[in-house]
């Protein structure tokens, strides 16, 4: 007997075999904390809600939620004073870049992050991939200040933007899931922007290049 | 929609779904860490669009159809191309086995218990996208042809055929690992 010729013998018992084969696989188990973690940093309530609800059981599930929606709407109100970033104003300060560099020199990260901790003292770290940049500046939104650095990679320019975290959030759009971080995507004309939070530092790269491209590029300078 | 109101529909009609995304994610995609990406952003965008969820619908099949846009979309951004064309649906890999014969005793439901889990998850992610999305579906989550036809955009008589197709082809998988293991 073999595989072959019992399929011409039987070929509903096959199928009815393999049909009940793979409904086994429904109750596979998967590990879901990590899915968890990702997720719950995004979406509010997810590990609080669940920790509440192990613990108290039904009756504190209520208090838990309510105190939940209180620190959400304590959240929400200090992320209100976080600023949205915006996307026109970064493209601008990228092409504004951009024209400006002819000709200026590629120098160290390490020279640029001593000139914006000139202009800001206490700027967020600027990660180091081993590329170099053209130039820097630091600019003003609204309250938040936001060093911008201009960066070759691969012979293309990128714009890096960095802020603290607090001070802003990710403007409302496409998110993408790339090597296990979320990433706001962002489309200005020809430019896009991927924008993430890492810690206590929001990164945003700009640049004449796919999302895909860029996430890839600022996954690198994230790990650092 | 308050970001309240949309967190708390999220929890009630998705978040109980959160393993079986994970699950499905890891039987398409073959790299794990694409998968979790995969799973991760199909629930971002299930909360980004809980409006459009109709509590008492499907919330399952609801997600499968996030996840499988999701996928498209991934694939189609090129990042992680596997070798997988979308048109890839009827290529046909049932002669895989070949007419060599494989001795196991005639007993298929004790054949099949003889492949691990995640040796029937490395046979699934042997097939074309189409089928593998098909049989999951179908085979493994258990949908009607109906359901299955809906989230994958095709009329109930392809998704049968698929299905009928795709059993063959993992058939013949099957025989070759069957056949590898023998060897070794």
């Amino acid at each position: 007997m073999n595989l072959n010729e019992n399929v011409n013998v039987d070929e509903s018992g096959w199928a009815d075999g393999l049909s009940r084969r793979l409904r086994n696989l429904d109750g596979m188990p998967v590990d879901t904390a990590g899915l968890e973690r990702a997720v719950a940093g995004l979406i509010p309530k997810v590990a609080e809600r669940k920790r509440w609800l192990r613990v108290f059981g039904q009756l504190a599930a209520v208090a838990a939620g309510l105190i939940i929606l209180v620190s959400v709407g304590l959240v929400m109100l200090g992320s209100n004073r976080a600023v949205m970033a915006e996307p026109a104003m970064i493209a601008d300060v990228h092409r504004e870049m951009v024209a400006n560099s002819e000709g200026i020199p590629l120098t160290d990260v390490k020279v640029i992050q001593a000139e914006i901790r000139r202009q800001w003292a206490d700027s967020p770290a600027i990660p180091n991939a081993g590329v170099k940049a053209h130039a820097c500046c630091v600019k003003k939104m609204k309250d938040a200040r936001m060093a911008f650095i201009l960066l070759d990679v691969e012979k293309t320019q990128v714009t890096m933007a960095i802020a603290k975290s607090k001070d802003v959030d990710c403007p409302p759009g496409d998110v993408r899931m790339s090597g296990g971080m979320s990433w706001c995507v962002q489309k200005v004309g020809e430019l896009t922007m991927v924008m993430t939070e890492q810690g206590t530092r929001w990164i945003c790269l700009t640049g004449d290049l796919p999302a895909e491209k860029l996430m890839e590029i600022a996954s690198k300078f994230v790990k650092d | 929609m308050e970001a309240e109101e949309k967190a708390a529909r999220f929890h009630k009609y998705v978040w109980a779904w959160r393993a079986d995304v994970l699950r499905a994610a890891r039987m398409m995609v073959r790299d794990g860490a694409e998968a979790d990406d995969l799973a991760q952003e199909t629930l971002i965008k299930a909360y980004q669009g809980i409006e459009g969820f109709f509590p008492g619908t499907n919330a399952k099949a609801w997600l499968m159809t996030i996840l499988r846009r999701t996928r498209i979309d991934r694939l189609r951004a090129g990042k992680r191309h596997e070798g997988i064309s979308l048109e890839g649906a009827e290529m046909d890999v049932a002669d895989r086995a070949g007419s060599e014969e494989v001795e196991f005793g005639g007993d298929v439901e004790g054949l099949l218990e003889q492949f691990s889990d995640g040796e029937m998850i490395g046979a699934l992610q042997e097939l074309p996208e189409e089928i593998r999305w098909t049989l999951l579906l179908v085979e493994v989550q258990g949908m009607s042809l109906e359901e299955a036809g809906v989230i994958l955009g095709v009329p109930t008589g392809t998704v049968k055929s698929r299905c009928f197709r795709g059993k063959g082809n993992l058939r013949g998988v099957l025989t070759s690992v069957f056949r590898g293991r023998k060897k070794g």
